[in-house]
Order: C-alpha cells, then structure tokens, then sequence
C-alpha cells in the first residue's frame, strides 16, 4: 500500500505502553465465595450424603473380620465424594437452577469446584473414621490404604471436574466411578497380588509422599480455575 | 527469540512486566501501520491501536495457542476493532448495511479503487463504504488490501473456496467504485 505511515515519537509510544500494560497487567483479587454460595439449595444433598456414609460405616462394621476389608474400603474411598458430586448437580440440573448460577458473579464451573474441594477435605476426614473402624482389621496397612485411597479419591475427583468443565455434563463422570468400583471388584476377584504389591509391600512414605503430591495437584488445578474462570464477567 | 506463547504462559501466569513489554514492542508499530493504512489519520489510529491492546492484553487469559497462533488473532482483533469503528460512524450517519449478492461477476482489475485507498483523503471514505458490507465481505476486503494476502490465504483462513474469494472481493471493488462515483 502507498499510504506514508506517520508514526508516533517514542514518547507517545511509551505513553501509550505504560497505561495498557497497567490495566492488563492489574492482579485482580478473587474474593472467595463463602460456604452459604457454595452449597446454595444443597442441604438435601448433604444430609442425603451424610446419609449414605453412615449406611457406609454400618458396612464396614458388617464386613469385619472377613478378610478382604482393604479391597472394599478401597473401592468406599471416593463414595462420599461422587454421592454429593452427582447429586449436587444433577438436583440442580433438573431444578433448573444451573441456569441462575450461570448468572452469578462467580462461574458455575469455579463454585463447583470450589464446593467439590471442600466436599473433598471432608471426605479424607470421614474416611479416616472409616480406616479408623476397620483398623484392627487391616492392621500395618491401614495407613497406607488411607493415603492411597486419599490419591484415587482426589484425582478421580479432579478428572470428573475436568470433565464437567469440558463437557458441561456430570453423567460421564458416572462412568468414571463405575469403572472404579469395577476395577475394585476385579482386585478383589483376581488381583490380590496386584493389591499386596501397590498396598502392603510399596512403603508408607511412598504412599504419603504420592498423596501429598495429588494435594498439590488439586490447587494447582484450583489455582488455574481462579485465575482464567472465577469471575462471569 | 522468545515465542509468542511463552511470553503470554509468562504474562498470564506471573503478570510478567518484562515480558507483556517485550509482546507489546514486538507487535506494536506494525498493528499501527496496519490500522493507519485503513484509517489514514495519525490520531485516529493511536486510539484504535490502544484500543486494540487492552482488549488483547485484557483478553489474554482465554486466548487459547492451540487455535491460532497470537498473530492471527491479534490481527483479528485489530480488524474488528477498525470495522466496529467504521460502523459506528455509519450508525451515526443513519447509512444502513448493504448486502451484495454471491453472483457472477466480471473479475477486473480495479486500479482506481486500489489507488485511492493510499490516499489519505479518500480512504475513510472508501473504508465507511466497506463497513456497510457484511463482515465476511469486509474482512476479505481488508485481509486482501492491507494484510497482504493472497486469494489462495485468504480462502484457507476464512475456509471458502478460492472462487468466492475473488468474486467476493470483485464485486466489492465494483460496488465501491459505484458509490464513490454516485456520491462525488
């Protein structure tokens, strides 16, 4: 093209760079949703959920002393977080209430997660009762039972959220819960040697160290929510 | 060099000061000159080029690599921004968008609709006359007269066939010629 371009001096340029890079460059704070936002229109769910895991302890009582409590405890492990994950969104799914907090200040996808963190950190302590029940029975590898289970439970959960965010749907996580308790069921069947080696012969520490790594894994992942998808606007 | 996208992970990741610098030094002046080839005034062009990098600098948390490089989008960007503004200014006149039919037109060279545009006094006039086109029509006009692109790009990038590119882009020239000389 023959149009002479008339740039600007150095100094407009500069001017110019200063006051875009200091509105993108602003760090936004994320003022985080409290609980009430969190689980809005959740009661139900949850004492549905502490329902189901008391049901669940009365479980643990039944199969003591049979011999293959690690298996099933296992397999329990992310029970009380896919319960309160699926009937969370499924409830609201069909109240029709995904559409209203899709119009929140806060994205859908950033209360979900932050509502499946706290169901998480919830979890690990009631499992722990669960352990705490069955713990003569699985003896020197209760712990490590804990932390592995601990690990499936939290990246089950990060893979059915990355679902969601990616597919908007809930029910395919369904088949991810399925293929644990299936794959669980295929341990206790035929894979008892697969089980002594990944629970009682790999160390505590490894177990621990594994665990503490799917912690970090999930705010990292939280992290990334905050920063690209917290904010509707 | 440092590549594009490395500098945005390190923008959108640690609000890198040394690196939104570097993104903005790379692409400033040639976002400018390919707004003030469509503007042709020195003013003008530095509003809609600062508007065009806070929106990119804004919108760099949903920018995704895997889509497009960050030139073609920016790029993008930088020519909505130009047709946004040349449609307001129609809006403004009361002009309403005209459509132009897919049909067959005689491809000729136009010189005369081409020379003007590298006149100042005449190329707002010509880029109002554009805007009131549909987008799609509008960006084949700028892709081809200020981007530099062939038919054959241009086609690739907007995924229509080579013909309707050039036919498109044509008839365009035919019509802005008719409305130059209809208006004086």
């Amino acid at each position: 093209m023959g149009i002479k371009i008339e740039y600007p001096t150095e100094d407009e340029i500069k001017v110019q760079k200063e006051k875009i890079l200091r509105v993108a460059l602003e760090r936004k704070t994320v003022s985080r949703p409290d609980f009430q936002i969190l689980f809005y229109n959740c009661r139900l769910i949850l004492a549905v959920g502490i329902l189901l895991y008391l049901l669940l302890l009365y479980f643990c009582l039944m199969i003591r002393g049979r011999g293959n409590e690690g298996y099933w405890v296992l397999m329990m492990y992310p029970f009380t977080y896919f319960v309160i994950y699926f009937l969370s969104i499924l409830a609201e799914e069909q109240s029709e209430v995904v559409e209203l907090k899709q119009s929140m200040k806060y994205s859908f996808v950033y209360v979900i997660s932050m509502r499946m963190l706290y169901t998480n950190v919830m979890a690990v302590f009631l499992n722990l009762i669960m352990i705490g029940i069955l713990h003569s029975a699985l003896a020197a590898h209760a712990w490590s039972l804990a932390a592995a289970g601990t690990t499936a439970d939290i990246f089950l959960a990060l893979a059915s959220l990355t679902i969601y965010e990616k597919t908007g749907s809930a029910k395919i996580s369904g088949v991810l819960f399925l293929g644990w308790i299936v794959g669980c069921i295929w341990l206790l069947l035929f894979g008892q040697n697969l089980y002594h080696l990944l629970i009682e012969v790999v160390p505590l520490a490894v177990h621990l160290a594994v665990a503490a790594f799917s912690f970090l894994t999930w705010f990292e992942y939280m992290r990334k929510v905050e920063h690209k998808n917290a904010y509707n606007f | 060099m440092v590549s594009d996208e490395k500098l945005i992970r390190k923008i959108t990741r640690y609000h890198d000061r040394q690196a939104a610098d570097e993104l903005f030094e790379r692409y400033y002046r040639k976002v400018y000159a390919y707004v003030f080839r469509q503007c042709g005034e020195r003013e003008l062009a530095m509003e809609l080029t600062q508007e065009i990098f806070m929106a990119v600098f804004q919108g760099l948390h949903g920018f995704d690599g895997r889509r497009a490089a960050f030139r073609t989008w920016l790029y993008r960007v930088a020519a909505n921004k130009i047709t946004d503004y040349y449609r307001s200014r129609r809006y403004r006149e009361g002009l309403r968008e005209v459509s132009l039919e897919d049909s067959e037109v005689e491809i000729t060279q136009d010189e005369n609709v081409v020379e003007r545009l590298s006149q100042k006094e005449t190329l707002q006039q010509i880029m109002e006359i554009v805007a009131g086109y549909d987008l799609m029509w509008v960006r084949i006009f700028q892709m081809k007269s200020f981007e530099g692109k062939t038919f054959a790009e241009i086609a690739v990038t907007l995924n229509l066939p080579d013909n309707t590119v050039k036919s498109r882009y044509y008839a365009m020239i035919k019509q802005i010629r008719k409305q130059f000389e209809t208006s004086g």
